[in-house]
């Protein structure tokens, strides 16, 4: 009977301890750990002031097999509609600033005495953007995993294709997971342009846009990427990470203009298309810190230092802290600070004396500006069931930048996100 | 540029050794904690993907929590 019983024990111990040996640090991260088939929808409603609103659905759905092998499918609609900066200089007359069309410059049409003399400082476009993604993740030893993942994107005027691969290694008893991370890129720029996609840098002549047939602009990204994740203790995580991307082709915006003003008036006096260099090369040093405290309370901490080489560098810390309410509901608190440094070639407007010797580089697109992003969110979580789980966030984001005629972007977002556990 | 470098140099060091001094490996029996969702580092993966790509969209650094993803004209 003794005996009997001890053997029950060992069994005990024996399956809880493979149980827990054949955890690995991806179990840690994992979300599929109770179901065969999970499945996620988002739907998410971005809205600037006075400028773009996106409305976004996601859907996932997730087969997570025996050998915790999976199988994924993500399907996204984005509708993107508003208004965003040509690049053309704001002219201080009374007018409406803005046009209803399909992407693309237009030529201001309500501007009194000015009417077609000078372009829309805020174009207006209507889009939809419609994707999906494949991802395989497969178990192929019991330290070590693969990934393999394909995504295809399509808009109006842009396509983007892209596959990626990344592999890593359990070591040093699953304490320490070192993975290596390979992407491969390949958009398509075709602007919604009549004469097709501009040449970079060429003079928008005349009351508006006149440029010679252009074949489709392309670039080609690639991304590669160290990760090591470390368990330093029973509630704490972290993560270092370093990723490159190197991008080549047409990397510049075929919407955004750059203007000359007029040394005496300030007035516009013409228009170049923008030319960016063709190549560009970033780099991002992150690391990330998640623990939990006695409460069950989570802190993450995210801070990511990115540079390259158009100048730019960039600080961004993202802080979240999630309160656990009861058994099954939770509220997070969310707060971001970006700030960067502008690309060398930045420039919101040009002087006559710089017309006559154009830069080789120019852009006057707010982005490329010295500028500074802080969000402030919320969000509340509630599990209805075993495997369901319901979340909703509200955040609000405010930009500055430093020189332009729009250098103030303030945006709300509201996703909303259901997710389902089914199977076993 | 040089400045930034130091200041990462010497706050990579201060993680360093802050993560030594709270360095206790739990044994496989004791991950049990490290196993839940909320646990999860990256966060809610729906959640910081959207993100990643609104502030893809409005700021000039490339790559966020991951690599690769499609790409996008975004205004």
């Amino acid at each position: 009977m003794q005996l009997k019983k001890n053997l029950s024990i060992k069994e005990a111990l024996a399956v809880a301890t493979c149980s827990l040996l054949s955890q690995t640090p991806q179990d840690a991260l994992a979300t599929a750990a109770e179901g065969d088939w999970d499945f996620d929808v988002s739907v998410l409603n971005y809205q600037e002031a006075s400028r773009v609103r996106v409305v976004e659905w996601d859907m996932k759905s997730k087969w997570q097999y025996k050998d915790d092998s999976a199988l994924s499918f993500s399907i996204i609609s984005d509708s993107m509609t508003g208004s965003t900066p040509s690049g053309a200089a704001k002219v201080p007359v009374p007018r409406s600033d803005t046009l209803s069309s399909a992407s693309g410059i237009k030529v201001a049409s309500d501007v009194g005495e000015a009417a077609g003399k000078y372009l829309a400082s805020l174009t207006s476009f209507v889009d939809r953007r419609n994707g999906f993604v494949v991802d395989w993740e497969n178990v192929f030893s019991r330290t070590i995993t693969t990934n393999l993942t394909g995504s295809y994107s399509v808009e109006t005027d842009y396509d983007s294709l892209g596959l990626a691969g990344s592999a890593g290694v359990d070591l040093n008893n699953k304490l320490t997971r070192v993975e290596a991370a390979l992407s491969w890129g390949w958009d398509t720029v075709s602007p919604n342009l009549q004469d097709g996609p501009p040449p970079e840098g060429a003079i928008v002549g005349g009351n508006g846009i006149s440029t010679p047939a252009y074949e489709d602009g392309h670039k080609l990204i690639l991304d590669k990427g160290l990760v090591v994740t470390q368990i330093l203790n029973r509630t704490t995580l972290t993560k270092f990470a370093y990723t490159n991307r190197r991008a080549d082709g047409y990397l510049s915006d075929p919407y955004k203009l750059v203007t000359v003003k007029n040394d005496i008036s300030g007035l516009p006096k013409s228009y170049y298309y923008e030319k960016r260099p063709n190549s560009r090369s970033g780099d991002n040093l992150t690391w990330e810190l998640r623990h939990q405290m006695a409460g069950g309370s989570v802190f993450d901490g995210f801070y990511r230092f990115y540079w390259d080489d158009w100048k730019i560098s960039s600080h961004t810390l993202d802080l979240r802290y999630r309160i656990d309410v009861g058994k099954s509901q939770y509220v997070q608190l969310h707060g971001r600070y970006y700030t960067q440094s502008a690309a060398d070639f930045y420039t919101p407007s040009l002087t006559e004396e710089q017309q006559q010797n154009l830069p080789q580089y120019m852009s006057a697109d707010y982005r490329l500006d010295q500028l500074a992003t802080t969000t402030i969110g919320f969000k509340y979580g509630f599990n209805f069931s075993q495997f369901g789980h319901f979340r909703i966030r509200y955040e609000q984001m405010a930009q500055k930048g430093t020189d332009g005629d729009y250098t103030q972007l303030n945006a709300k977002i509201l996703q909303a996100i259901v997710s389902m556990k089914f199977g076993r | 540029m040089k400045r930034c470098v130091w200041v990462v140099v010497c706050l990579a060091c201060l993680a360093g050794q802050g993560c030594a001094s709270i360095y206790k490996p739990p044994q496989p029996w004791e991950r049990d904690i490290l196993a839940q969702d909320k646990m999860q580092l990256g966060g809610d993966p729906v959640e910081t993907g959207i993100d990643d790509k609104i502030y893809f969209s409005k700021e000039s650094s490339t790559l966020g929590r991951s690599i690769g993803g499609g790409g996008c004209g975004c205004n």
